[in-house]
């Protein structure tokens, strides 16, 4: 702050020039805006989950910014829980020191949307080229016909086997499994001698791994209207026989595994793969001695490609204050962000610019570049509060037969009708 | 007369006050603004409150509607926690009061024992859960490690039931019993010593001086200590939130947990229905807590 103050009052003149020239700019690009000159520094309060290993990527980039910004823009960043931040944002809009800038998930996105909690950006984004996008995570960001938010990353479901193990049962430790045939017979190669294939969780996140077979089989979890579930069709029973096919009769798992004990087994070579999410790369990165691959969900389906993923999408919130000068000033740190995303793969995320991987700037981070043939495989299960809800249901009864051994049959088609009851209670 | 009895009319009204502000901010207040919350859909995002009148409170009467089960799910997974936990944790607290209160003990010994049961009560509910669950896992728990070791078949305690149970009162136990040893440490302090003298003239010994003395001097401590208690393993929701996420399927969720959740897990809060929910326990509770006192407290006056 008093550094701040002191480059100020030495270059005076100098910013103010510059300034002048930043803000008519910026207003020659984004329509009218307020008199320029008014406010010396913009204060954009950026508000985020990035909570562990993110954390200090994300701070160096803010830190970043902040100094090829200084004297014009300054970026307050505040990082806290995901689920605190999407309760807490709602009301602090309404507040005295309401977030500018944020970073979101995609259900959590189109619903601030709906709500009108986001700016539009469609004027401040005018010029913008958008086809350096990858089109799956830039589409997610349009609402009703407006665009609400830039995409930062995907973050799929990943399968992650161990090299070293791969070797010892005679398999090729670069070619992991790329079908469920091949993937069935690898897990069965390699569950002997006192080894895990894999272990299967009836838990988090293996609803993930339902979600992506139900749509690699071409299948849907409810119908276009949302007024009904779909997960007692031919389909998505297979998806949910298949993975309690991997406890039993495979055997890859036993029945009762904790949360995290399947990464914990990995990550002590007690299971020779495991399905979980593309940000724990980081963690096994740390660990000494574990040589791991790495490779987006093998199509464990009969039809076309489909992997379950999360997006990190950055917005600008509606609030009192936000006029158009403060949301172009917005939208180029959001610009900044994206065009220095490269590092953030290093968190264990796919930055979804199709510029970083042709230049070859990817090459930095070798495992998250590899990823890069399979990204259009990546779908967002855009699910309504109301069906999150009702898939509440479905997964419980999955879970419920895995734990148990029931017959996951007549489990899922007792749980969809008990899901669509919900569905349309939720409704009114 | 008239002026003095007005002078002692005011000034106890002036010693409550401090207490009285707090009380009505942060009590009586809320509780109005909740029944308030709880006859509106109110929309956060759109700012909105519609008054719907009882409409929540009906619904959570008709068992059609899935989310009315959830909570009476939860109701009764509360009240089989209850039902466990509540004996056990009284029953531990008067056994280590015994213990620090023993004779065999100096008072320096006494002193080490009191801290050492009472420390876990000044762990964070989070760092009592993470503990646990480090201990409980099933492949490399100390516990299931310790079961293995002397032959035992290792136990699926955070994803099995009843297990799961019985890992959440273990941990609680650990945590809290510190709490009702002391109550009890207190009222056996206040047992006189000469009529355990008399007892023992008249020739009663260890467990009839128990049951002849300690515990119905103890009485009045003990009726405390289980209002408490109960009102205490109402209110669970840390424990099983960290040690077993509320599973396997629900079957460990508190009806607290499943209160904030309907409240808060949600995208678009439901504070309306998450409201009506927690009046609904209160009225429970107050229920159980009357049932008591009518069994406890009443039962001297009659004698």
């Amino acid at each position: 702050m008093s550094r701040q103050r002191l480059g100020a009052s030495l270059n005076q003149a100098r910013l103010l020039l510059v300034l002048v020239a930043v803000l008519g700019a910026l207003c020659a690009s984004c329509g009218p805006g307020p008199e320029p000159a008014a406010k010396p520094v913009t204060v954009l309060r950026f508000w985020n989950g990035f909570t562990g290993p993110g954390t200090k990527y994300i701070e160096r980039l803010v830190k970043e910014y902040n100094q090829q910004n200084e004297g014009q823009v300054r970026v307050e960043m505040s990082v806290m829980m995901w689920g605190d931040f999407y309760v807490k944002a709602p009301l602090a809009l309404k507040g005295g020191k309401p977030p500018d800038i944020g970073a979101m998930h995609v259900p959590q996105m189109r619903d601030f949307a709906e709500n009108g909690l986001l700016k539009p950006l469609d004027s401040c984004l005018a010029q913008f080229d958008s086809s350096d996008f990858y089109q799956n995570a830039w589409s997610v960001g349009q609402v009703k016909g407006a665009r609400y938010a830039l995409p930062l990353d995907v973050h799929p479901l990943v399968l992650y086997w161990n090299k070293q193990i791969f070797r010892k049962f005679g398999l090729d430790p670069n070619s992991p499994p790329r079908t469920r045939d091949e993937f069935l017979s690898i897990a069965r190669r390699l569950s002997a001698d006192g080894m895990r294939g894999i272990l299967i969780p009836p838990n988090w996140p293996t609803h993930l791994v339902y979600y992506s077979v139900v749509g690699s089989n071409g299948a849907s979890l409810f119908s276009a209207d949302s007024k009904k579930c779909l997960t007692d069709s031919p389909e998505a029973l297979d998806a949910a026989q298949f993975v309690q096919s991997l406890i039993e009769p495979e055997g890859f798992s036993p029945r009762n595994v904790e949360v995290d004990a399947d990464s914990e087994a990995f990550r002590s070579g007690k299971a020779a793969m495991l399905i979980n999410g593309i940000w724990m790369m980081p963690q096994f990165e740390d660990t000494p001695g574990l040589d791991f691959g790495m490779s987006i969900l093998p199509n464990l389906g009969s039809r076309q490609h489909k992997v379950w993923a999360g997006s990190h999408q950055m917005v600008v919130f509606h609030h009192s204050r936000m006029d158009a000068q403060r949301a172009q000033a917005s939208v180029k740190f959001l610009k900044f962000l994206s065009d220095n995303s490269v590092e953030w793969a290093k968190v264990g995320t796919i930055p979804v610019r199709r510029s970083f991987y042709e230049s070859g700037a990817m090459e930095a981070v070798p495992l998250v570049s590899a990823l890069q043939k399979d990204i259009d495989a990546i779908e967002f299960p855009l699910l309504s509060v109301e069906e999150e809800a009702a898939m509440g249901q479905v997964t419980e009864a999955l879970f419920r037969s895995l734990r148990t051994g029931e017959n996951v049959d007549s489990a899922m088609r007792e749980s969809t009708q008990k899901a669509s009851r919900l569905l349309e209670q939720e409704r009114d | 007369m008239a002026a003095a009895r007005s002078r002692r009319s005011w000034t106890p009204y002036l010693f409550l006050a401090p207490h009285a502000l707090f009380f009505f901010a942060f009590v009586i207040a809320p509780l109005f603004l909740g029944l308030f919350i709880s006859l509106h859909r109110w929309s956060l995002f759109k700012g909105r409150m519609d008054f719907v009148g009882f409409e929540y409170y009906r619904r959570l009467f008709d068992l059609q509607i899935v989310r009315t089960q959830y909570y009476w799910d939860s109701v009764k997974a509360t009240l089989i926690y209850v039902v466990i936990s509540v004996p056990v944790l009284v029953v531990i607290g008067l056994l280590l009061a015994l213990m620090v209160n023993c004779a065999v003990f100096g008072e320096g010994q006494k002193r080490v024992l009191r801290s050492m049961t009472l420390l876990p009560v000044a762990l964070s509910v989070t760092v009592v859960a993470v503990l646990w669950r480090w201990l409980l896992f099933y492949e490399n728990g100390f516990v299931n490690s310790l079961l293995a070791g002397v032959g035992i078949q290792k136990v699926y305690w955070l994803t099995e039931q009843p297990a799961a149970w019985a890992a959440i009162v273990l941990a609680v136990a650990w945590a809290s019993s510190g709490w009702n040893m002391i109550l009890f440490l207190v009222g056996l302090q206040g047992i006189g010593r000469e009529i355990y003298e008399a007892a023992t003239v008249d020739g009663a010994r260890g467990w009839q001086t128990f049951w002849a003395i300690t515990l119905p001097n103890l009485k009045g401590v003990l009726a405390f200590v289980l209002v408490l208690q109960i009102v205490g393993s109402f209110n669970l929701f840390g424990i099983p939130q960290l040690l077993t996420s509320g599973g396997p399927e629900r079957s460990t969720t508190p009806v607290m947990m499943h209160i904030y959740n309907e409240a808060f897990s949600s995208i678009n809060p439901r504070l309306g229905s998450s409201t009506a929910q927690g009046f609904l326990t209160g009225l429970i509770m107050l229920a159980f807590v009357l049932l008591q006192l009518r069994m406890f407290v009443r039962r001297p006056e009659d004698a």
